[in-house]
């Protein structure tokens, strides 16, 4: 991923705008990253020292720097890379270092008969010992594969990886999302929840969302703790159909307050949406119900609808249970090691009724009671001590299964 | 209803009084999007003196620190030093920094305090070396499970302890906690990042260890409202002898070769004459920063840029410098010494040509943990590292110390003196510092030789 000193981006008015990069610029980047892949394929079973050398000499030419550095890191990311491990690097130093300390106490220190010695003891070559006693290093790690990558393709993620470094340092973002598909939302929300994130939902229009992604501490401090989960969205969010994001970013040293500006219209949108996943402890359930299914007349799967309260807020469950001899479905929401807040807001919005049976699964860390939840509403707290357990779930489900459905 | 005071987050949350509410503390503001006030979690002490002050009732649920079972079941007798440095401290409320030099026994300072204020404890050091040097010593001296969150591990109890990576990572989540942290080396607390551990956590008592808090970019202020102020200082001066090693140090310049000179003088004056060309002043405080922007911005730039690293290069592992390691190497075999570098370069010189073990932070752990325990077992009579070893690191034995190149920190210098002045019967510690004359080097070597403790 691109860090804010590759972005190349200036000051209008209280706004930070990436520099635009014109047909020269474009041109330039397809060239660069042309070169930097060229130097990678020609480098393969080369070490990264080697490797890096000849891309210094690139950067060294380039006419942009930070267009350069921020290639380079790109196809960097891409290269792999790995120890040469045919001898232990660390037990010939051992050896080696051991040797050479006794020989020095003995008066009898010789560089190269240390060296000797201890290539004969590996059954090895002096040249052999020498490559290898340090081959661990960063420096000296081999590169076993370039990048299967275009000039067109690392150019495009250099045009993402810039925005995504803005959003390195912001402290708040907010994203206005319309005419998105369901499955489009869903997923990105998926995506929200996934990175564990803090975030509001409201319902704007029929398709249309406002989605408030924050931290607390956020009001009193510049804190950039949060970016690189912000960053990590930012390729879900590009998914959905039309969308703003206006993100508070504290910029440069100063860590001057700015707002940074995007929407669907510019970079392109992808052609793929990323694969929706399932935080850790939803999909530890999901395994579990799915283990549970013989015994249980419970069949679980991934949700795909979002419940909306008007005015009041949207919950995205995560699982979906029906009984196999039919009935209403039973939402499962986890969440997880959220804040207590979006447990109390979850309770608000099962308190004023969502339409359907949900079961909201939080960590005991978030000293919350399952009582608070307990009685006639079609709603369950499920207050996990560690990892949540699907059997324990399905206790709150039958007994959520047993309530009526207010209308 | 009484008003609730929660912890959220590395926050405190004020609710249950309306948003005009009279005698909030200054120190909370009004969050629109909860509909309570907040706090950073850092300001819990003061918010509570306040809310008493202003007779306003609260149900206080963001303390979850808890009381330690025992206190300590070693009790070593503190030096007078140390028995003062905690009189200081709890005279401060438990909030402060204490100032002593490296071997003077800090550490025992601040299981002083976990004695005396017997509340669970979070302790922050920079390294996993560290860590672990932490975790030993507070599992021999409490008896309660000690937890540690960091390298791997996420074991929290009622004494923790962490890296400052982890720490401000986690301390949203663990900042209600723990009653007391104890920041070791707490001169890395300053910054944007590290920081928030001091400031997502609510914990009242607050110690802070450090030889040298001074910092070169002046933030050391910031330690004030994260930690408390500099509540006592001793510095080596004032120990040697008594209770630190006996101490000296030689300075030895050396020459570059006729080939080496050539080519630095030719570096040199490459990139002096691109700094005179665009007007910069290297002396200002934002000088060198501007070096690295106007590089940047042509190819004449990033040619001065790379003249500036090599003419150090050369200055740093002078053929001269290396020659002479060779015979302090010889000189002091019976002995065991610590060599310093200022980059990792060097250090991987020193290490192929010596066939000295090196640490710098490419180094596993497991690897520079073999490698200080065979130092201390004295089968390895010398190490060399760049600047990883710089703080916190014990081995008692170590007596010699040979920097072959360094910052212009005065605060990195008297950290390496430090690695060799912890007291041992009959102990003499010798630190040479090698400077290549007619270099950069010749200056950096002035402004870091600025303390007590080289004069």
């Amino acid at each position: 991923m691109l860090t804010a000193d590759h972005v190349d981006a200036r000051r209008k008015g209280g706004e930070l705008v990436l520099s635009r990069l014109d047909a020269r610029a474009l041109s330039e980047a397809h060239q660069l990253a042309e070169a930097y892949l060229e130097a990678a394929r020609a480098h393969v079973g080369r070490t990264r020292e080697e490797l890096t050398e000849a891309w210094k000499e690139i950067g060294t030419r380039a006419k942009k720097r930070r267009l350069a550095a921020g290639i380079e890191k790109l196809v960097d990311d891409a290269c792999t890379f790995d120890a040469d491990e045919e001898l232990d690097a660390i037990a010939i130093r051992r050896a080696v270092f051991l040797r050479a300390a006794g020989a020095r106490r003995a008066r009898s220190f010789d560089r190269d008969a240390v060296i000797a010695h201890v290539a004969a003891d590996m059954g090895t070559t002096v040249a052999q010992l020498e490559a290898a006693m340090f081959s661990d290093l960063r420096g000296e790690h081999v590169l076993r594969a370039a990048p299967i990558l275009t000039a067109a393709s690392v150019v495009d993620a250099y045009e993402l990886g810039r925005a995504q470094a803005i959003l390195l340092r912001a402290v708040r973002v907010t994203c206005d999302v319309r005419a998105a598909s369901p499955a489009a939302l869903r997923s990105f929300f998926a995506t929200l929840k996934f990175h564990r994130m803090l975030f509001t939902v409201a319902r704007k229009t029929e398709a249309g969302f406002t989605i408030v992604i924050d931290g607390p501490f956020s009001m009193f401090e510049s804190v950039t703790k949060y970016g690189l989960r912000l960053a990590l969205v930012l390729p879900a969010l590009r998914t959905l159909g039309t969308w703003t994001l206006t993100a508070d970013v504290r910029w440069g040293k100063a860590r001057e307050p700015l707002l940074f500006k995007m929407s669907s219209s510019a970079p392109a949108e992808p052609a793929a949406m990323p694969e929706s996943r399932l935080s850790d402890e939803a999909q530890q359930l999901l395994d579990g119900l799915h283990a549970l299914e013989e015994r249980s007349p419970w069949r679980a799967e991934v949700a795909s609808v979002l419940l909306d309260h008007p005015g009041l807020g949207v919950c995205i469950p995560d699982l979906v249970l029906r009984r196999h001899d039919g009935g209403d479905p039973i939402y499962v929401e986890v969440l997880g090691f959220w804040s207590r807040d979006a447990v109390w807001k979850r309770i608000e919005l099962a308190e004023r009724g969502l339409g359907a049976r949900l079961v909201f699964c939080a960590s005991s860390r978030l000293r919350v009671s399952a009582e608070v939840l307990a009685g006639d509403t079609p709603a369950a707290l499920y207050v996990f001590k560690g990892k949540p357990s699907a059997r324990a779930l399905l206790e709150h489900v039958e007994r959520v299964a047993a309530t009526s459905l207010v209308t | 209803m009484a008003a609730s005071l929660t912890f959220h987050s590395g926050t405190i949350e004020l609710r249950g009084l309306a948003r005009d509410a009279q005698g909030v503390p200054g120190e909370m503001s009004w969050d629109e999007r909860a509909a309570c006030f907040r706090a950073p979690a850092v300001a819990y002490a003061t918010v509570i003196d306040a809310l008493r002050r202003a007779a306003i009732s609260i149900e206080d649920d963001a303390r979850r620190d808890e009381e330690l079972a025992s206190g300590a079941r070693v009790h070593r007798e503190p030096r007078p030093f140390q028995t003062e440095a905690l009189r200081a401290w709890r005279a401060a409320d438990g909030r402060g920094v204490v100032v002593l030099p490296t071997g003077a026994g800090k550490t025992h300072v601040a299981v002083l305090a976990m004695d005396a204020m017997r509340r669970s404890t979070l302790v922050v050091a920079p390294t996993l070396d560290l860590v672990r040097q932490w975790y030993d010593l507070l599992r021999a001296t409490f008896a309660v499970p000690i937890g540690v969150v960091g390298g791997g591990d996420h074991d929290v109890q009622p004494i923790t302890v962490t890296t400052y990576d982890s720490a401000y990572l986690h301390m949203e989540h663990l900042g209600a906690r723990f009653g007391l942290l104890v920041f070791d080396e707490c001169h890395h607390l300053p910054g944007p990042t590290y920081a928030l551990a001091a400031r997502l956590s609510l914990a009242p008592y607050r110690l802070g260890l450090t030889a040298t808090p001074e910092r070169a970019d002046g933030r050391e202020a910031e330690l004030v409202a994260d930690l408390g102020p500099v509540v006592y200082r001793r510095d080596i001066g004032e120990l040697a002898g008594e209770y630190l090693a006996d101490y000296e140090t030689v300075q030895v310049d050396v020459e570059l070769e006729p080939d080496e000179r050539t080519e630095h003088d030719a570096e040199r004056a490459l990139y002096l004459a691109f700094v005179a060309k665009n007007g910069i002043r290297l002396g200002s405080p934002r000088g060198f920063g501007e070096l690295i922007m106007r590089a940047a911005q042509s190819m004449e730039g990033r040619r001065a840029m790379r003249a500036y690293r090599r003419q150090r290069e050369l200055a740093f592992a002078a053929s001269a410098k290396l020659a002479y390691v060779e015979h302090l190497l010889e000189r002091h075999r019976d002995d065991r010494a610590l060599l310093f570098t200022q980059d990792n370069a060097t250090a991987y010189k020193v290490a192929r040509r010596f066939l000295v073990p090196v640490i710098t932070h490419q180094t596993k752990v497991t690897e520079r943990s073999a490698i200080l325990a065979a130092f201390a077992a004295g089968h390895y009579g010398a190490v060399v590292t760049s600047k990883v070893l710089n703080e916190g690191v014990d081995v008692q034995e170590a007596n010699i110390a040979i920097v072959l190149s360094g910052s212009g920190s005065v605060r990195e210098h008297v950290q390496r003196l430090g690695r060799i002045l912890r007291k041992r019967d009959g102990k003499r510690a010798l630190l040479y510092e090698l400077v290549t004359s007619r270099t950069a080097e010749t200056g950096t070597s002035e402004r870091r030789r600025e303390h007590d403790a080289y004069r």
